[in-house]
């Protein structure tokens, strides 16, 4: 225990210090180079400000727009954890049942096409299968599955929700990652001396082979997926005019809205090493041999 | 329950040894096998565009016959202008093959730099490089191809040179780990007794021993990157400019045309784009099964 | 008899008087959505000049005067106005019962009186306020406060239909106490939330590209509008907007793309309503290039483009070729111009007569040192397919007379940047919008060129000089007329422009929507007007 929480800060503080780096790295070059920023210009002085202003979420106005950027970020941050979250949910729900079924059929017939068919969908490209899913449901079922914020009466809300998410859960190509991480694991771990001596024994394969097959690389996968996921929204939410973070991201870099970008940039690093930091703790949590 | 710890370690160095054919499986030779096919069509779409030979001029506009279905004469239909999009299709091998070589070339060379220098010298220096490296690898990959956009205005390759950087981190903690692993094994102690210089060390045994699975892997997989993000970024309008065709840019111009029945336009360089990374990534997934090493993160 | 004829006179009597009685209390109600490709830059006016913006703020700001379908002056937040003998002021009575919407957080409320309108006046005119406003303006001297309600406009000199120019909307000067110009970056609650006189109120938008969301205003001074709640929708995407009408998620698409107008037509459910704004597309040539200054070269590249079969092709041949720089719409057209027609074996003629007989390697035409290469910019604000269309058409169509056209896509700023302020382009594709006068001095007087000025192209000729100022002196209309005639062909003849054509505008709304009329340029300045019956209004 006491070795967990002791690990836990020293990560903690490591993931703070970087995080600083991030902002100190970026500070340095958005000095010299053209656009507006808070703080510009002002050397260290003008760093520890922005470091203050960013630390407490108090991120002012954007010069662009005039307005105040709490408030367009936030409410859509939220809106992109709900699509990344959800993504991410079926992501795993898909490619894991694959991924087992692969590693304990081996190569036979079977289960080859069914990894073909993950690989296909998850190599179309996600800006077409946006589109393309947007087409087939609007014809075939005579809605169209727009996000819509105010007057949600209108369209079918669950339906405006679901899409989203399963194209981007399957435009994401974690289904492919995943569904070959988990059988190469899986079946290494099979393979092992320990295992075949449990299934000697009598155990169930899964459960011996399950915490260390499977446990182990599906939280490594997940959280490592967090930095692709918060970008790879960005498409997803441009075709189907979710309001998330993505979107914004890129309207700001034609606005060339510099302020939005700084704070869109702090708050996907926070997430980034903030996922990585839980993966190390319930790596430990789970797996107490492991050397940190 | 210290015993698969010790195993974990073993492994990669038993299967050096074994030769390559009793390694491979029905499927890898699938994988590899088509992943070939795509590199091939890839490399000779890329001679015949930068040649102009062989096809129509992609460039060349008749409004009188836009929006024609696959025929003989344009064997994937003609666009909104009337260009033939068989051969916009090979010249749009050119917006990311010379980016993605670029690219690869940037990811390993400083990957393999960095991840041995620290991995075989010491730890202090180690924790320095990696401390920047994280700071690159913290922030998602569009994030960092939009704040490049604003800040330098830049072309496709610097774009790419950009995502090369961003690929280093993984590629030298990758290599790392396996030099650590390599460094301390018999064979480095028994060559060091027998006072084979240090560099030779290096580079004949850990260089050569480490790098060569992963200096191909990563290249395809890079390729496959490199092809999805000039796409996408096509697609959004801010990499390849019309009227220079780029499979993502082809699409992005032809979903307007999407609900009025004209579909063609908008799924042909998707399925292209589709059946191209699916080919680079199972052949990089072949040859990884074949080295038998972890894929990626 | 006498009975049936009793009966009768009463049944017309009745009919009559439904016909004009006003709506039906039970009709009030209902939410309009309606559909934008792109969001709202600028929720103030003053500031706004995109039309999209444009349109939001018809709604929820109010004016001096205003124009009825019929084209007769209506007063909006003036109550009467009185014209001087000698033309050279305007007195404006303002209505006494106007509210000011409540600011956000407060509970009371102001009123609208003189202040504010001098106020507005003051900012609009002040040079450093970012707006190009000040030029149409200027020929006001000055404003006075006669009284709490009274204002009196000075002016310069006389001028023609000077009433329907009071059309600008008015701010509250109680938001602005501390400012006497307006740049855009200030960091001011009327930025985020309007407050304004009109008949909806702003409720709340939660971020630059969110929906927003207006109520009606109950306290309208012209009776509250129908209609209660309306959303605008921004899209990203072009393409789905007319999608979202068809399936009901939007009620209104403002502009809808020529490629979608058959869709639309063939369903009974929605209504095209085509609305013509007095704008024109056009090629603009900078001619600080020595190049572009030789007037053949101009006229051969309008031969060189087949503007009618891109018209039909990129547009459905929804619109009208012209020949000029005027609006085909308007007075000031001289329809005795004829558009030229496409004839590539015409402009290569006139470019062998420039002197440009021999070629590079390239097949691109030069004379000694000096090839036709020219630099075209374009704005990317949004990605559009029709122009991305007209203007590869256009390269090509030059290709084949020999002159070459590197294209340059710009971000919307450092286009205009580009085109008005540093001039560093030779080709460019846009269009123009007029307001109700046709005053073309500031895009071809040779007093308007310079950095942030209209004439962008440094066209200077003295006869169209002269020929503008005289029509800024007059006020006979006749002679107004002849004289734009005249302007019409000597600038059809030097072409300082190659005129393309003028589009109608679709909007197409769902049957649901009643007594539908639609202002050419601001849209929705009838929306009192709207309603939605209430087995509609869901």
């Amino acid at each position: 225990m006491v070795r967990f929480l002791k690990h836990f800060f020293k990560e903690l503080f490591g993931m703070l210090f970087l995080v600083v780096g991030v902002t100190a790295i970026l500070y340095l070059i958005f000095n010299l180079m053209p656009g507006e920023f808070p703080g510009k210009g002002r050397g260290f002085e003008g760093y520890v400000n922005l470091l203050r202003r960013l630390f407490t979420f108090r991120f002012g106005t954007s010069i662009v727009s005039g307005r105040d950027i709490n408030s367009i970020v936030f409410p859509a941050f939220r809106n992109t954890l709900i699509l990344t979250i959800g993504s991410i949910f079926l992501s795993v729900m898909i490619s894991v049942p694959i991924g087992i079924f692969s590693a304990f059929r081996g190569f036979e017939t079977y289960s080859w096409p069914l990894s073909i068919l993950t690989y296909l969908l998850s190599s179309i490209p996600v800006f077409y299968l946006g589109y393309l899913s947007l087409y087939l449901v609007s014809r075939y079922t005579g809605y169209l599955p727009i996000f819509y914020p105010h007057g949600a009466e209108r369209g079918n809300p669950v339906l405006s929700y679901v899409l989203p998410i399963l194209v981007l859960g399957f435009g994401n190509e974690s289904i492919s990652e995943i569904v070959r991480l988990i059988s190469n694991e899986l079946r290494r771990v099979m393979n092992t001396k320990y295992v075949t001596a449990s299934k000697a024994r009598g155990e169930p394969m899964l459960r011996s082979s399950f915490h260390e097959g499977l446990l182990i690389p599906l939280v490594s996968i997940i959280f490592s997926k967090v930095p692709f996921i918060i970008g790879g929204a960005v498409i997803v939410e441009y075709v189907f005019n979710w309001p998330g973070m993505g979107r914004l991201a890129f309207q700001s870099t034609l606005d060339r809205d510099l302020p939005v970008l700084i704070v869109i940039t702090f708050l996907s690093v926070i997430c980034v090493r903030s996922g990585m930091l839980i993966k190390e703790m319930l790596l430990l949590f789970i797996d107490p041999e492991r050397r940190a | 329950m210290k015993r698969y710890y010790y195993e974990r370690e073993l492994p990669n160095i038993e299967k050096f040894y074994v030769p390559l054919s009793k390694r491979a499986s029905v499927r890898d030779v699938v994988s590899i096998g088509f992943g070939l096919f795509v590199v091939s069509y890839l490399v000779v779409f890329f001679v015949i565009s930068i040649t102009n030979s062989f096809i129509k001029d992609p460039m060349e506009i008749d409004i009188s016959r836009m929006f024609l279905p696959p025929s003989l004469e344009h064997l994937f239909g003609t666009d909104y202008l009337g260009r033939d999009i068989f051969s916009r299709i090979v010249k749009g091998t050119e917006a990311f093959f010379i980016p993605g070589i670029i690219s690869i070339s940037i990811s390993t060379t400083f990957g393999l730099l960095f991840g041995i220098v620290s991995g075989y010298y010491a730890k202090y220096f180690s924790k320095i490089i990696f401390y920047f490296l994280n700071i690159i690898d913290s922030i998602p990959r569009i994030i960092l191809i939009l704040l490049i956009i604003v800040l330098f205005n830049p072309s496709i390759y610097l774009i790419m040179a950009f995502v090369g950087f961003s690929s280093i981190p993984k590629v030298s903690s990758y290599i790392k780990s396996k030099v650590d692993v390599l460094k301390r094994q018999h064979f480095i102690e028994a060559g060091k007794s027998l006072g084979l210089s240090e560099s030779s060390l290096i580079f004949k045994h850990i260089v050569w021993l480490s790098s060569k699975s992963v200096l191909v892997i990563q290249a395809t997989l890079g390729l496959g990157e490199t092809v999805l993000i000039e796409t996408s970024l096509s697609y959004l309008g801010i990499g390849v400019q019309e009227p220079i065709p780029s499979w993502g840019n082809m699409v992005a111009m032809g979903k307007d045309f999407f609900f009025q029945g004209k579909i063609w336009l908008s799924t042909i360089p998707a399925l292209v784009i589709m059946f191209t990374i699916m080919g680079l990534y199972l052949l990089g997934d072949g040859l990884n099964s074949i080295y038998n090493e972890k894929v990626s993160r | 008899m006498k009975k049936k004829i009793l009966f009768t006179l009463l049944c017309i009597l009745t009919t009559t008087v439904i016909g004009i009685l006003p709506v039906h209390a039970q009709d009030r109600g209902g939410t309009l959505i309606y559909g934008e490709y792109g969001a709202p830059i600028r929720l103030v006016p003053i500031l706004a000049n995109d039309s999209i913006s444009i349109r939001l703020i018809e709604l929820i700001y109010g004016s001096l005067v205003y124009y009825d379908p019929d084209g007769e002056i209506k007063g909006d937040l003036a109550e009467s106005w009185e014209l001087s003998q000698d033309m050279k002021s305007v007195t404006f009575r303002l209505r006494s019962d106007v509210m000011w919407h409540s600011m956000p957080g407060e509970n009371r409320r102001h009123a609208f009186t003189a202040d504010d309108v001098i106020k507005t006046f003051q900012i609009m005119m002040n040079p450093k306020t970012a707006t190009s406003l000040q030029s149409r303006y200027n020929f006001i001297h000055s404003v006075r406060k006669l009284n709490t309600y009274t204002v009196e406009f000075k002016l310069k000199k006389p001028l023609l239909n000077v009433l329907g120019k009071f059309s600008f909307k008015i701010v509250p000067a109680f938001m602005l106490e501390e400012y006497s110009f307006l740049q855009g970056d200030e960091e001011l609650l009327l930025y985020k939330h309007p407050v304004g006189t009109g008949p909806y109120v702003f409720v709340s938008q939660e971020g630059s590209s969110s929906e927003v969301v207006l109520q009606a205003y109950e306290d309208y001074h012209h009776g509250p509008p129908n209609i209660s709640k309306i959303i605008l929708r921004p899209f990203a995407d072009q393409n789905i907007i007319t999608q979202t009408l068809l399936y009901g998620g939007i009620d209104l698409e403002t502009r809808v793309p020529p490629r979608d107008i058959s869709e639309i037509q063939g369903d009974s459910q929605f209504e095209l309503a085509p609305y013509s704004t007095l704008s024109y597309s056009f090629i603009g040539y900078n001619l600080r290039n020595p190049l572009l200054a030789i007037r053949e070269v101009r006229k051969a590249i309008s031969y060189a483009i087949n503007r009618q079969e891109m018209l039909d092709s990129f547009f459905e041949g929804k619109g009208q070729l012209i020949s000029g720089p005027f609006a085909p719409g308007s007075w000031a057209y001289n329809l005795d111009v004829e558009p030229l027609p496409y004839r590539p074996e015409t402009a290569k003629q006139l470019l062998n007569q420039a002197g440009f007989t021999e070629t590079t390697k390239y097949g691109i035409r030069k004379r000694g040192s000096y090839t036709l290469e020219f630099k075209m910019v374009v704005p990317i604000s949004k990605e559009n397919e029709t122009t991305k269309r007209v203007i590869l058409a256009f390269q090509s169509y030059l290709k084949t007379v020999g002159i070459q056209v590197n294209i340059e896509w710009l971000e919307w700023k450092a286009w205009t940047e580009s085109v008005f302020v540093e001039h560093d382009f030779d080709i460019i594709y846009a269009d123009w919008l007029f307001d109700d006068s046709f005053d073309i001095s500031s895009l071809f007087h040779s007093r308007e060129i310079g950095p942030g000025r209209n004439n962008f192209g440094a066209y200077r000729n003295p006869e169209v000089d002269s020929l503008l100022d005289e029509t800024r002196a007059t006020l006979d209309i006749e002679k107004k007329r002849t004289i734009y005639k005249k302007l019409h062909e000597v600038l059809a003849q030097d072409a300082p422009y190659t005129y393309l054509w003028t589009l109608t505008n679709y909007a197409a709304y769902n049957r649901k929507l009643r007594r539908v009329q639609i202002h050419p340029t601001r849209f929705f300045t009838y929306i009192n007007e709207w309603y939605i019956p209430k087995e509609e209004q869901e």
